[in-house]
Parts: C-alpha cells; structure tokens; sequence
C-alpha cells in the first residue's frame, strides 16, 4: 500500500527555537527540516528567527545566514546561486523550489517551512540521496545519436527545428519536478517521472537524432512512461518555467503515431 | 507496481515494450462513451414513468438494444482499464496486487454478464421477472 503517512522514525519531532535577538526588526520565523541519519533517531524541524535586514533576499541567503551566524551544522546543497545549476532545489513553503530564487518576501507568510525534497532518502538536513533520479537520467541515454558520419563542423538544424528544443534543452535537473509528483512519490523505482521523460523528448525531438524509434522502445512500458496521470504538479513547480507534462503527452503521442517503427521484442 | 516482476538495468526498469495499445484504449473508450452515455441518459429520461411496457417498448426496438449493450461493455471496458491503474499505482504488495486485480476483472465479467442478459431478455420482450427471481 501506499504509504500516507510516514513511518515512526521518519516523523519530525518538535527542535530547537533559536529566538532573535531583542530589538531585531522585519523578522521571520524559519522552520527547518533537520536530520541526521548517524546521531537522530527521528527528524526534528528548528525554529530560527531572522532578521531579514540581515541578509539578501532569497531564501538560499537566509540559510546561508543561519549557517554563518546561528548553526554551522545545518547541511544543504548550493553553488551558482543564480538558478542554473540545481543544487539547492528544496521544498519552501509547500513546494518544491530553488532557494537561490526564491525570494522570502515571496511566500505566503513571515512563517515558512523548509524541507528537503519530499519522497527521497535524507542524507542529512536539506541534502536528499538523489541517485535512482540521476540512474534514470542516466538510463534515457541523454545525448546526440546520430547515424550520420561525424562530421567536420557543427550538425546544422533549420530555426523552426530549432525552436522544437525551446522548452525542452532548459531543464537543470533540479529534481523539483519528479519529486513533486504523487506518482512518482508511489512509484518511483518504476516511472521514471517527469525529469527524465522530459529529458528524453528533449532528445526525441531534436532532428539531429536518429535513435527516436529505439527511444520510444525503451519509454514504452506501462510503469516507465505510462504512470503519468497529468497530475500536473510537474509544471507547477518547475523553477525554470517548464512543462514536463506536455513533453510526456508529446511522447505518448509520438507512441502511437503511424510512422513509427516498433521493435519486436523486449531488448 | 507491475502485476509480474519487473526486470533492471542498473537501478532502472528495462521496458516491457507495451503499453501505447492500452494508452490508446483508454482515451478511445472515453470518447466513444461520451456520445453514448449522453445517449444512454436522454434514453432513462424518455423512459421514465413509462411503466413496464413503455420500457419493454423501448428495448424492443434493436437498436436501442444493440447501443444500450454497447454502452455497457464500454464502460466496464474502460472502468476496468481505470481500477486496474489505481490498484497498480497503490498497492505494493504482490499477493494483494494479484488478488485485488482478479477481483476487479471478475467483478467488471459478471457485471457485463448480468447486464447483457438483462437486456436480452427485455429485447426479447420477456415479461418481469417474478418477485425474488422466482428462486
């Protein structure tokens, strides 16, 4: 059965409140996840109040700012702090963001909650075990097949080819997407969820590729491709603006389209 | 969870390679049921307060028997396909995934079933049956 609510050992117990200090104007209360697997034996969710005349305006520089000032034990993701490389995607405030572009005046009140991604194994605090997510980025086989000869400059494409990319080539691999996804929360060792799909038809749909019909093989299953029910979440969510969604309906259509080659057995 | 057991490659499900047939299925089984069922509902409104024999006149007339069957096999047809989904996404346990999709495809066989020899007897035009099915 699914499981709708945690097991015993994954529920969050109350933490520790670090109190601003007095006089501290513009303060807002973080709530934030803490584990660690070693020494806890259950999670528990700190409080700390902030001053946000103390630092910049994203969430990513207030978890900095704890770090530095009240708790150089909390552990999370972060490099380019402009929203390209994906580290510090995380769920703020109900949803699965980046906090580097994030901004704390954006959620929903002085009270927010910050938690790792949901439905993945905690490594400590905000940094989750990412690694079936990159295996099944992995297994879609993200890069040019080409049946052409290499050759000696660059493989040209027509703009409107081009264009077919747009929405597509922009993904971080934040895992923001997939993780916000009840399907692939229920079913993940087998759908590859949303990341990945997209990332597949970023490929599918690039006119320099010729291995579509064996990309399509390789979606084809009932579990890989198939578990997404346009749930919808995926594009809620998506830190760069994109539609996972769309790129697996796209894919499902391709699926049945009459041009396409079927391989006959399973590989 | 898949019903039989899955095969990996480094972590990640290798493709049964099917699928895209039951993908089509369902969508082409809910448009066919749009037209249908709206059918179907106009029909029960015509004949309601008919009684018995404004119902059995209805029924009688083979076309609206032969639709009448259609919309019923198509929509166990598709209320199979979507059970079938929502047991797979929710239930992990193998034996109880096995037993509750045998349920379902069982329930759905007796309801088209008890369904088309209902309506074939109503298309025959067979009188009520007796109270208690005459057991």
């Amino acid at each position: 059965m699914a499981e709708l609510t945690l097991p015993r050992a994954s529920q969050p117990q109350r933490g520790k409140v670090h109190k601003a200090p007095k006089g501290a104007k513009n303060v807002k209360t973080y709530k934030v996840y803490r584990y660690d697997p070693e020494v806890d034996a259950n999670p528990r969710w700190d409080v700390f109040e902030v001053s946000a005349d103390d630092h910049g305006p994203m969430l990513l520089d207030a978890l900095i700012h704890i770090k530095n000032t009240i708790d150089p034990t909390l552990a999370f993701r972060r490099s380019c702090r402009e929203g390209i490389c994906g580290s510090c995607s995380m769920n703020i405030d109900g949803r699965n963001t980046l906090a580097c572009t994030k901004g704390w005046d954006e959620c929903s009140s002085s009270n927010i909650s910050i938690g790792p991604l949901p439905h993945q194994p905690v490594v400590k605090d905000l940094v989750t075990d990412l690694t079936l997510f990159y295996a099944q980025y992995d297994s879609i086989q993200p890069y040019l097949q080409s049946d052409e000869p290499d050759p000696t400059t660059e493989r040209l494409q027509t703009p409107a080819d081009r264009e077919k990319l747009d929405g597509l080539y922009e993904c971080i691999l934040c895992a923001c997407c997939s993780t916000s996804c009840p399907s692939y929360w229920w079913n993940q060792t087998e759908y590859l969820g949303p990341a990945a799909l997209l990332q597949s038809y970023r490929w599918i749909a690039d006119s320099r590729d010729d291995a579509t019909d064996k990309r399509l093989d390789d979606l084809e299953d009932p579990f890989k491709l198939y578990r997404c029910h346009t749930i919808m979440n995926c594009a809620q969510v998506c830190p760069k603006g994109l539609n996972p969604a769309k790129a697996i309906a796209e894919t499902k259509k391709l699926m049945v389209a009459p041009g396409r080659k079927k391989a006959k057995a399973p590989a | 969870m898949s019903a039989h057991r899955s095969v990996y490659r480094k972590n990640v499900k290798v493709a049964e390679r099917k699928g895209a047939g039951g993908w089509l299925a369902e969508r082409l089984s809910s448009l066919v049921l749009v037209p249908l069922t709206l059918w179907a509902l106009w029909s029960a409104a015509m004949i309601a307060g008919t009684g018995y024999e404004g119902a059995l006149d209805w029924f009688v007339q083979p076309l609206n028997a032969w639709l009448l069957a259609a919309t019923w096999l198509v929509t166990l047809w598709h209320m199979n396909m979507g059970i079938t989904v929502i047991v797979e996404d929710y239930i992990h346990k193998r034996s109880t995934l096995g037993l509750l999709l045998g349920l379902n495809t069982l329930l759905c066989l007796s309801l088209a079933v008890i369904g088309l020899l209902f309506i074939t007897r109503l298309a025959l035009g067979s009188d009520p049956l007796p109270a208690g099915f005459g057991v």
